[in-house]
């Protein structure tokens, strides 16, 4: 059976389209400001981080889903404070919470009591088991995340363009850094349904890098996320018909977008 | 009536250096002032400092009677070249634009007066033309014109300058002071320049700094005062055609 026939038929694949399509939105959008903030290691630590969460939530028993969003907001909020002072050694700080924060979820995961979750999808998604329920999560994250966007848009790029001349205009300079990173906390845990939390970071930067050529920040969200929906659903067609595991093949489906992008058209250089 | 920058006594550290030392200086209303000093001589410091963005070791700075984070308010401010960004995807308006929001939240919401303010900004730097440019794709000229655009978006009583005229051609930097010295009209003007020709020509004050700093009327600026600043002889060309030429 084709894809498209199978789509009308089977409810898993209605629901891992519409996955899909819902969390390439939040990749567009917030993934425009991580490309341009140039904060992608961060958004990176904070992805791994969250294993800490899902492992605490698998051992005392919690929803998975409370556990990653409470850690993904404890991490943004932590990095948010520890890079206030620029003299600080901010790399070093990410990639330790970055392998620490993972290496406390596998232990708690492994020595939790009862029976191990399944880890690979943690790591690796897995859109295919996306439910009804969860669908609803992921829209209701996914509005929230928009309609901040929206309404703080032109506070929101201001900082992001000219932190200095934003923090003289009395803008809320390091408050609108911390939203922008507890969106970046929010989108990673939508994210992490789909692709995993490995792997999480390439539909966090490269739809937005395949946008970078806009003519506003607005229209580079909006690319973007067609950027991110076709690589997706591409990605899901293909493993679907190849047999493949979805969340890799999307991702190696937005590298080669990304990859054949450099080939055909190098990007302007810095004048 | 009060100052619009009074610096008494201001003295900055940097990891246990001195980089501003003992600083009293006052720039009054309608002053044309040239900052001038060598490489490292501490002039982004102190501009830093007026601004109210890094803490002082002693000493007290007021801008327009008020604490530097109040008072930076009215201010214009145009940074260095180099601290530009060519990669981000924003026009000229919508950049001139983020000059005329107001603090806060909110302060970012479209009105009627800030779009005359920003349209105002673009005409009085001669780039309405530019209004649709992507700031990336900006010559060096209309990228300063356009940052000073921005900064007059603030309507401010105090435009600062950091080294305006880094990446320009003389006769751009020439038609950079004309502009300044117009604007020097309605507002009073802090600029810091390497270029002692053309300070002298426009600039009604001269600071002189060195970690230490002198204040000079810009007529008596002499050859022996420079020479102290930087180290090596130096002389002050006045280029002013009403003025007899010093020995």
């Amino acid at each position: 059976m084709s894809f498209w026939a199978s789509l009308l038929q089977q409810g898993f694949l209605q629901n891992a389209l519409a996955a899909s399509l819902l969390v390439s939105l939040a990749c567009g959008v917030v993934g425009s400001f991580v490309v341009l903030k140039r904060i992608a290691f961060l958004a990176g630590g904070i992805a791994h981080g969250v294993l800490a969460g899902m492992g605490l939530a698998w051992w005392f028993g919690w929803p998975p889903l409370a556990g990653a969003v409470g850690a993904a907001l404890a991490f943004a909020t932590l990095l948010w404070w520890l890079t206030l002072d620029v003299r600080r050694d901010v790399e070093v700080l990410i990639a330790a919470l970055w392998s620490v924060g993972m290496a406390a979820g596998l232990v708690l995961i492994a020595k939790a009591p009862g029976q191990n979750p399944d880890l690979m999808s943690y790591l690796f998604g897995n859109v295919l088991m996306v439910g009804r329920e969860q669908l609803g999560w992921m829209l209701a994250l996914d509005a929230a995340i928009l309609m901040t966007v929206a309404g703080l848009y032109p506070t929101l790029v201001a900082t992001a363009f000219d932190e200095e001349f934003a923090r003289l205009r009395g803008l809320p300079v390091e408050a609108a850094r911390l939203l922008i990173l507890v969106l970046v906390a929010l989108t990673v845990v939508l994210l992490i349904q789909v692709a995993g939390l490995i792997l999480v970071i390439a539909l966090l930067t490269l739809p937005a890098a395949l946008a970078r050529q806009s003519r506003s920040v607005a229209a580079m969200m909006l690319q973007a996320s067609a950027w991110a929906a076709l690589a997706t659903v591409a990605g899901l067609w293909a493993a679907y018909r190849l047999d493949w595991p979805a969340g890799p093949t999307m991702v190696l489906a937005i590298g080669a977008l990304y990859l054949l992008k450099r080939i055909i058209k190098r990007p302007p250089r810095a004048s | 009536m009060t100052s619009v920058i009074d610096c008494e006594h201001v003295t900055v550290e940097r990891d246990g250096r001195v980089v501003l030392e003992d600083i009293s200086v006052t720039l009054e209303a309608g002053d044309f002032v040239a900052l001038i000093g060598p490489n490292g001589a501490g002039k982004s410091t102190l501009l830093a400092a007026i601004l109210g963005l890094i803490p002082l070791s002693s000493g007290t700075i007021r801008l327009f009677g008020e604490a530097p984070e109040r008072g930076r308010l009215r201010v214009g401010y145009v940074p260095q070249q180099g601290s530009f960004r060519t990669d981000f995807p924003v026009r000229v308006a919508e950049m001139v634009a983020m000059g005329a929001m107001s603090p806060g939240w909110r302060g970012a919401r479209k009105s009627a007066l800030a779009e005359r303010h920003v349209t105002a900004a673009l005409e009085r730097c001669g780039i309405p033309h530019l209004a649709t440019r992507a700031v990336g794709a900006l010559s060096g000229g209309e990228r300063q014109r356009a940052l000073i655009a921005r900064a007059l978006a603030v309507e401010p009583e105090l435009l600062i300058l950091d080294e305006p005229t880094a990446s320009i051609d003389p006769s751009g930097q020439e038609a950079l002071f004309d502009l300044l010295g117009a604007l020097n009209r309605e507002m009073s003007v802090l600029v810091v320049s390497h270029d002692l020709g053309l300070t002298t020509r426009y600039a009604k004050s001269v600071w002189c700094l060195n970690r230490t700093l002198c204040r000079h009327d810009a007529l008596e600026l002499d050859g022996d005062t420079l020479a102290r600043l930087y180290g090596f002889p130096l002389r002050a060309i006045d280029h002013r055609p009403d003025r007899e030429r010093r020995p």
